[in-house]
């Protein structure tokens, strides 16, 4: 339970209740400014109306500060709903994964990225000469229109240290498997059996290949450079992907990842999982 | 054929191995928003107009685009994607069509329904649309009083 009450819950109750406090008060300064001190004798409402009569652009003031709250309420999304994408995530990952023995957490993923603007991550930008591994990545033509932010991931592992990817307009190494799918119309699967991605994460004291590297940037459409840079981090074997629509629109990607080769995700279940997130993300 | 009949359209024999850009190879299989869940066929036989509407996983506002022969496509406003057909039906057609004449007649139509979207022409979705014609199509003839060909042989 404790682990529900993230940052992002307590903001949205901060929020929602500076929302109502802040209404309730114009309500209570624009009943007492609509009076006439003069009608009253009972202390201290001779004082307080003549108080609102002074400081009337206080209405105006606090009303600003209630539909700015209730703005940024709706923006950071009600947690009841994100609770339930993150165990709906769950759910699916111990369906998804319950062929493969002993699957941990960090090595078999689901992940949600929604497409953001361009300007959001303002860190992710020092990388992309080594994502996109062009030297003229500081040209407005090579800019990344926008980026996939991971908003939930299945289980609870690497919630706060997973990797935005850009998103380009087109083709363009550095995008990963994400911007694939995100072009691409359809669920998108990779590698097709027999062919493997290479394994990134030999078991000691085996180490990956510089040929290794080739082929796994090559495969999933990042650089070479950028995956050394990455260091331990866990390569995925098998990769699946769709887009997630609101109302028609493309809204973000949802990416089911495995260290496993035999991983097989069934169209039904990337339809059932679509379905349900995009309700709940209408929501959010 | 007032209700919604529930279709299932195999997807997993839809899959196919493309190569993208820079050499990449991928399984392609038709996108969860593209493939019709339900269908429903309502007809006005005062208006002799048949409307046979598509459901999907998503939702959107749809948008009415007129085709050949006075054909009415409602396309996702957002997506392209196909939600709805009418079809003029006169009373020749109901005496002389076949219920397999009839939804061939419409997947026709479906060849070649308006762009109306930056998405560009949703060649999966209307692929889908078709086949999904194909599997409703007793319960389309039902509700026209159609007789289905297979009945006839």
């Amino acid at each position: 339970m404790a682990q529900d009450r993230t940052f992002r819950y307590y903001l949205y109750y901060a929020f929602l209740v500076a929302e109502w406090t802040a209404g309730l008060s114009v309500v209570l300064l624009t009943l007492l400014v609509s009076q006439d001190a003069g009608n009253y004798q009972t202390w201290p409402l001779p004082t307080l109306i003549g108080w609102t009569h002074n400081h009337k652009v206080l209405i105006f003031v606090i009303s600003a500060i209630a539909v700015v709250a209730k703005f940024v309420r709706a923006r950071i999304g009600p947690p009841w709903a994100w609770k339930a994408i993150k165990e709906l995530l769950d759910t699916w990952h111990s369906k998804i994964f319950a062929g493969i023995p002993n699957a941990s957490a960090d090595e078999h993923r689901i992940t949600v990225f929604k497409r953001v603007h361009r300007w959001r991550p303002i860190r992710s930008w020092r990388e992309l000469e080594i994502r996109t591994g062009r030297s003229d990545w500081w040209r407005y033509s090579q800019w990344p229109v926008g980026w996939f932010k991971p908003l939930a991931r299945s289980q609870h592992v690497s919630q706060r240290n997973i990797t935005w990817f850009p998103c380009f307009d087109a083709a363009r190494i550095g995008e990963g498997f994400i911007g694939l799918v995100w072009r691409t119309s359809g669920t998108l699967r990779i590698p097709i059996p027999p062919e493997n991605l290479p394994d990134l994460n030999p078991p000691p004291p085996n180490k990956p290949s510089d040929a290794n590297y080739v082929d796994y940037a090559k495969g999933t459409r990042v650089t070479e450079a950028w995956l050394r840079t990455r260091g331990a981090k866990t390569y995925a074997r098998t990769l699946c992907g769709t887009k997630i629509e609101i109302k028609g629109t493309k809204w973000g990607v949802i990416v089911i990842d495995s260290r496993s080769t035999a991983l097989t995700v069934m169209d039904d279940q990337v339809e059932f999982a679509a379905a349900a997130l995009g309700k709940f993300i209408e929501r959010a | 054929m007032s209700e919604w009949v529930n279709i299932n359209i195999d997807t997993e024999g839809l899959r196919e191995e493309r190569e993208l850009e820079d050499g990449v190879r991928v399984i392609v299989s038709p996108s969860p928003y593209d493939v019709p869940g339900a269908i429903k066929a309502e007809f006005d036989r005062s208006k002799g107009q048949l409307r046979i509407l598509f459901r999907y996983i998503g939702t959107e506002p749809v948008k009415r685009q007129s085709g050949q022969a006075g054909v009415l496509f409602g396309m996702g406003k957002n997506s392209g994607r196909l939600y709805e057909i009418d079809v003029k039906i006169d009373e020749a057609d109901m005496r002389e069509l076949t219920a397999n004449e009839l939804t061939a007649r419409i997947s026709h139509e479906i060849d070649h329904v308006p762009k109306v979207s930056s998405y560009g022409e949703r060649k999966e979705n209307y692929r889908l649309a078709k086949q999904a014609l194909e599997i409703a199509e007793i319960p389309i003839s039902s509700a026209l009083g159609l007789v289905p060909l297979h009945k006839l042989a």
